[in-house]
Formats: C-alpha cells, structure tokens, sequence
C-alpha cells in the first residue's frame, strides 16, 4: 500500500483569519453596495430631516419603560444609518422619561443640545411608575430643558429640583398632577430666570400668584385649568399678571376664576378706561361658574379685531337677575369686538339666552348665539391648536352664522341686536352657512331683512320648529320689502366701520339665498299639509338654474316629521332631476343618500311609515 | 398649472419686464418659467439677485432631469403665493406637522422619484418640499421592521456581528 503524501493542510487559525478576511471583503462590498444606494445618497442633513419626521410620530415617540422609542429603529438599518443618527445629537432631544434606561441614554447622546423632557401618562388609562431618580436626574438638567412637560401623578417630590435650578433655555412648561394638585408654592420656580418661556400651561396648580415666572414678558401662550378654588387669583392678582404680558397670543382659563361672590379682593378687573392692549392676541378662551366673572375678565382685554373669543359660563343666572348677565355679558362682547351697541340693545342683546359666544379662526368666522354650544364642531380647538400644524394646514373657508333662540320667548327684538354684533363681526359677503334654529315665528319679512343682502349663503339649515311657514314664504319670494331697505339704521354702524363691505347700497336680491345649493331642515314637522306644500312648491322652484340663482343639489331631511305620500312626491322631484334610482331602493332608500340632486339623509329620520 | 414653455437653446427669456427664468436641466431641457413662482427656492432667488447685481440675465443650470425639474415646478406653482411656515426662515423650526393633502398625491410617486424630489428640493433649497417628502418617506417606514425598511429602501445589513451586538445596537428593543 503506497501512502500519497497529503498536501499541507491550512491550520484552523489560518481557516479562520482567512473566513474574517472573506467577510471583511463581503462586508465592505456590501457598504460599497448600501453606498449606492438611492437613499444613501442624500445628503445628510436630508437623511437627518427624514428621521426626526420619524421621529416626531408620536407612535414613535411613545415608549414603555421596557421598550426603546420605536423610530431608533432607523438605527438599525444600516451602517450609514447608524452613523447619520448617533451623530446628530438633535434627534436624541425628547428624553422620554417612562423608560429609565433610555432617558439616560437620551441625555447622554443629546450632548449639550437643548431638550425636551417629557413625563406624560393617564395614570387612569395606564399603570406606569415613573422612576422617582430618573426623573429627579433629568429635571436636574433644567438648565438645558427648552420644553418640561411633566403629565402625571405623584409629582410633587420629583419637581423639587425645578425649584433649585435656572431655565435659561425653557420655551414651553406644563404640569398637571392628576393625582393632587401640584403645590408651586415652595419657592420661586426655576429661580425666577425663565427669560425664553413663551407657553406655559399649569392645571390643577396651586399657584404663587406673584411667582416671577408668571410674569415673563416672552409669553405667548398661557393656560390656567382647573385651578383649586380656594386659591385663585383674585382680579387684581390676574391683571397683574396679564399686564405683563404684552405678547400674549393665546389665553385659556378654565375654572381659574374666582367667582364674583367669593371675590377677595373687590378691585375692579375691567376698567373701561385702562384696558390692557394685547395687539398679538389671536384667541381667548374662558369658562367660568358665572357671566359676571367671563366679563370681568374679557372687559380688560383690547385686542385686534380678528382675535378670536370663545366663552362659557357654567351658570348663567348663578343667583343675579338673568338680564344683568346678559347686559354683563352683552357689554363684553360689544368691547371686545369694539362693537358700539346702544345701551338698550346690549341689554336685550342677550336677555334670552344662557350663553353667548364668538369664535373666529383661520379656518373662517362662526358666530355662535344660544343657549350653549349645542351642535356644531368648534372650528379649532383654540386650546391645542399647534400653531405649527396650523399654518400647515390648508383650511376650507367657511364662514358660519348661526342663530338659535330660546323656543319659548318671544324675542323678535332681540335678534336684531344679535344680529347687528354678528354683521360687526363676520364679513358679510364672506357668510356662506346659515344655521338658523327657532326661527319658525318670524315673518318673512324678518327672514329677508335678515338675509336679503348675503348673497353667498351656499347652505342654510333650519332646525326645530313647529312650522315655519315664515322661512318658506321668503324662499318663494313672499315678504320681500320694497324701498328704502333696511327700514332700520341696521347696518349704518356696520356700514361706517366696514366700508369696503358696505352692503347698504346694494340691491335687494331678486331671491332669498340665491346661491343655495344644500338645504338641511332638521326637526321639523312637515305633516302640515300646508307646510309640505310650500316646501314641495320651493324645492320644485330651485330645482332650477335661473336668474343668477344656484340650482339646490342636496336637501337633508333630518328627524323630521313627514308623511310617505309626501316623501314620494318628493322623490317625484327628485326623480325629474336625475336622480340615481339605483340607490332608491325602496322607501327606506328615501332616506338613505341619494346623490347628483337631493340628498335624503338619516335612516331614522322624519316618518316611520316611509 | 405652471406657465412653462420650452424653447429652443437660442431662446433666452428677456430683461426685466416679463420676468421669466430659463432654467437648464441635466437633460438639456430648457424650460422656462415665472420668476414669482420660483421665488420659494432661496437657491434660485440667490442666482436671481446675483443677475439683478450684474444687470443680466442667465440660464440657470440645474442638476436634475427636466422630470424632476417640472414636479418642483409644479409643486412651486401650486403654493405660488402661499405663506408656507417652512420656508420662512424666520419662523420656529417645523414641527410634526402632518404631510398636506395635496402633497399627498403630489408626492404619491415610486420611491425613486421621491428621492430624486427631495434631493432637488434640498439643492434648491425649498425647505418646505423637503419637509413634506421627508415625512412621506418617513411614512413608507413607520411601523415597518428593520428588515422590512431595508427592503423598502434598497439596502443591505452591513453591520459587523460585533455592531449589531454593540450597546448602541441595544436600541433594537
């Protein structure tokens, strides 16, 4: 047997140096790969952009105390990647205090870049302890906080350190402990030196109503909620305050006020002569037990025309006389808005109802009058609005009026001064959605004296009612004045102090609502024989496009009450205009949406004999 | 829709009055737009201060096809005369604003298109458009896995075993 001589094996070390050799070379071929790339070749600061878009989600942002943030991620995915963001120390700036771990390593990784610390949970939706030292380190680093927001419970040792350290950098602040309220009277917050705080945002506080940090000159956004009652300011305390902020663009104060009859101090908030100039307000937002208390605040105010109000009181009477609220309330308005109502009006103005209200926004202008704020979704929330998501956001126009009055007064009167406030307000030829609610006891007359110069109402709705004869007469013509029109001095003022809208000199429309094209009547009864007839007369009218005025494309009947005879003749009309009968599927398709001409909306609306 | 008009190499826009722009693309594309609509590219409105300095007028050469070119056109013409908070320079830097419903569809195109998009914007210097196509591609990732983002943007896992051990790499979760 010949033996073959083997050739020389590599040793097993020699194996291995030659495998990492391998893998080196497959790894650096890889990266040359990944460096080809579409993505990898964007710039970095582009690559940076799109990781704090990543990053910014708040899905992203949320983590549990086991768990990273989900958008570290990114750093995972490749080399490049790794480097990009373990470089770029701005995207390591939302220490997130719910998971101890990784706020460490948030604070280290940020270097010296100011941040955001954020402790933010439900204690009643989510069972999360926060760590006492880990949130004691990070508040330890005020000084490099432009953003505290601390949402919690059990908070009241963990905010020792706010009291001990400056907040040169602090933009934004916000406490609430849903546990107790929050004492901030252990000192003077961050040693008084917050000279960047632009919002600030305390609820459930019990606050130092002379804390330096509440008068920085910087504020712009300041939200008072839910402040224990005993320890609310007192008027002159909150005047204090506001006349030191100049800046101010947003201000909220839900359940801070004292109310009048618990007021300690009796010095006069509103002084009609010393009103606070605030030229940068765009919104004001109060709710408060009584219309005396909103008043004594919103009289203090001067601010742009555009700024916007919005107003609640939780009782209106609250044991006055109700028309003193409303003359309270009315006169208010009529400042804020720098309306010039006569005496008597503004008492009238809103003698019948229990709220009164006025929100304006980049969105458009709604003017809002009854008894609460029943039905409509606000146009903004005027308390989270996000000026940056704000001026982002492309907003439909809309200009909104509506109108509700008390069902069981008669105040006819009344509803031209609340009218005349609305006119200040809105700009008239802007007005194209009509919400009129109660109105069914006006004449026709009322309905174009009203209306009869908007010529660019698109939507009107009209809502609960009897009959309302006195709308569908002026919509069939009826009613319509002759010269010299408005017979009242309705709109001089408005006339004098909206020139370029004047509406005094232009014609009467030859129809009410010209321009309408969705008709909504919700909660009335149509059973009337009479009153179908003239609605069915109307409809069959604007089911043309004549005159300069629209053709009706939609109507929504919506919890009314109406025979099914009368619902097929309806669906007579509708079915002469082209209508889909595809979606006519039976009587109950009546109410179902019927597209291209009239819209019969809500299954579980008007009759159950359709 | 923007007012362009493609001319021939010979045709440069005029002086002054007409203010239009002739802008050159890597495809030799001359394309010929309004200077107003241009305006939100600060690159561009540079170059344009550069020429009202010499009093003369020049093509503007761009590194990008004339494709990607025209979609920033288009994008520039649709919010010619917006205030767009993103390309104030004053103002806050963004923050999570969502993507706007017309960028939506505007930048509803392959993820190849959308990178050429953000990198012209990024030249261009049109921090708006920036914003928005980050956050669409932010977008095609959120939710997704490591693995799952890698496939989505073409990449490979180039990490050494060691790396993908290191305490950084803790932040899988």
């Amino acid at each position: 047997m010949t033996c073959t001589k083997l050739t020389s094996m590599p040793d097993l070390s020699a194996l291995e140096k030659k495998i990492a050799e391998a893998e080196g070379k497959l790894l650096a071929l890889r990266r040359l790969k990944n460096s080809q790339a579409p993505i990898s070749r964007l710039p970095v600061e582009v690559l940076t952009r799109i990781f704090s878009c990543f990053q910014a989600s708040r899905h992203n942002m949320h983590t549990s105390p086991s768990c990273p943030p989900a958008w570290v991620a990114v750093t995972h995915v490749c080399h490049h990647w790794r480097n990009v963001a373990l470089s770029c120390p701005s995207l390591w700036t939302n220490v997130v205090l719910l998971s101890p771990s990784w706020a460490s390593e948030m604070l280290n990784r940020s270097l010296n870049t100011p941040i955001s610390i954020i402790l933010d949970y439900d204690p009643e939706e989510e069972e999360i302890y926060a760590d006492d030292h880990v949130v004691k380190s990070a508040l330890a680093r005020a000084r490099r906080a432009k953003e505290i927001v601390l949402r919690g419970d059990y908070l009241q040792d963990n905010i020792r350190p706010l009291f001990r350290r400056t907040a040169p950098l602090l933009e934004k602040l916000e406490l609430w402990d849903h546990n107790r309220p929050l004492s901030l009277r252990k000192g003077d917050l961050f040693l008084g030196q917050t000279p960047k705080l632009r919002s600030l945002k305390l609820r459930s506080c019990l606050i130092d109503w002379k804390a330096s940090m509440l008068f920085s000159p910087t504020i712009t956004r300041l939200r008072l909620e839910d402040v224990p009652e005993q320890d609310r300011a007192t008027h002159m305390e909150l005047r204090d305050i506001l006349a030191a902020l100049p800046n101010l663009q947003n201000l909220t104060l839900l359940n801070a006020l004292q109310t009048s009859s618990k007021t300690r101090s009796n010095g006069a908030l509103s002084d009609a002569q010393h009103r606070l100039p605030f030229p940068h307000l765009k919104s004001v937002n109060i709710s408060a037990v009584t219309a005396q208390d909103v008043s004594a605040v919103v009289s203090c105010i001067s601010a742009p025309m555009d700024a916007g109000l919005r107003i609640e009181c939780e009782k209106f009477t609250a044991g006055r006389k109700p028309s003193s609220s409303a003359g309270c309330l009315a006169s208010c308005l009529a400042s804020f808005f720098s309306i010039d109502l006569p005496p008597d009006r503004q008492r009238a103005l809103t003698s019948n109802y229990d709220a009164i209200g006025f929100a304006h926004s980049q969105r458009g202008h709604s003017f809002i009058a009854g008894n609460c704020f029943p039905r409509l979704e606000e146009p903004y929330d005027m308390d989270s609005n996000d000026p940056l998501t704000f001026a982002n956001t492309q907003w439909t126009p809309k200009v909104y009026l509506q109108i509700n009055r008390h069902p069981s007064q008669d105040c006819e009167r009344d509803i031209y001064s609340l009218f005349k406030v609305a006119c200040a307000i809105l700009p008239l030829s802007d007005v194209n959605t009509a919400f009129v609610d109660n109105l069914e006891f006006y004449t026709p007359e009322t309905w174009w004296q009203m209306f009869g110069k908007m010529d660019n109402i698109e939507e009107v709705v009209v809502a609960t009612g009897e009959v309302y004869d006195g709308f569908l007469a002026a919509m069939a013509g009826k009613g319509r004045p002759s010269a010299p029109f408005p017979p009242d001095d309705l709109f001089d003022d408005i006339i004098a102090r909206h020139e370029s809208q004047s509406r005094k000199d232009a014609p009467l429309l030859p129809h009410l609502f010209p321009k309408l094209m969705e008709l909504a009547l919700e909660g009335i009864d149509l059973g009337w024989e009479t009153t179908f007839e003239d609605l069915f007369g109307v409809l069959s009218f604007r089911c043309f496009k004549r005159n300069g005025m629209n053709r009706l494309e939609t109507l929504r009947l919506h919890r009314c009450d109406v025979h099914a005879e009368h619902l097929i003749r309806l669906a007579g009309v509708v079915a002469q205009h082209g209508v889909d009968w595809d979606r006519v599927r039976d009587g109950a398709g009546l109410y179902e949406s019927i597209t291209n001409t009239f819209e019969l909306a809500d299954e579980d609306s008007s009759d159950e004999e359709g | 829709m923007p007012t362009i008009v493609s001319v021939d190499d010979s045709t440069v826009p005029g002086e002054g009055s007409s203010r239009l722009l002739l802008l050159v693309s890597s495809d030799n594309k001359h394309i010929v737009v309004e200077e107003d609509i241009m305006s939100r590219s600060r690159f561009i409105s540079k170059q344009v201060e550069g020429f009202e300095a010499t009093s003369q007028r020049h093509a503007i050469l761009l590194p990008f096809s004339s494709f990607v070119l025209n979609k920033v056109i288009e994008y520039c013409s649709h919010y010619r005369g917006y205030y767009l908070l993103e390309d104030d320079p004053d103002a806050a830097p963004p923050g999570r604003s969502p993507v706007r419903e017309w960028d939506q569809e505007f930048l509803d195109v392959d993820r190849n298109m959308l990178l050429r998009i953000i990198k012209a914007a990024h030249y261009l210097e049109i921090k708006s458009l920036v914003g928005s196509c980050a956050r669409a591609i932010a977008d095609m990732i959120r939710g997704k896995t490591t693995e799952e983002m890698r496939e989505i943007l073409g990449v490979e896992n180039d990490f050494t075993p060691e790396e993908e051990h290191s305490p950084s790499s803790k932040c899988t979760g």
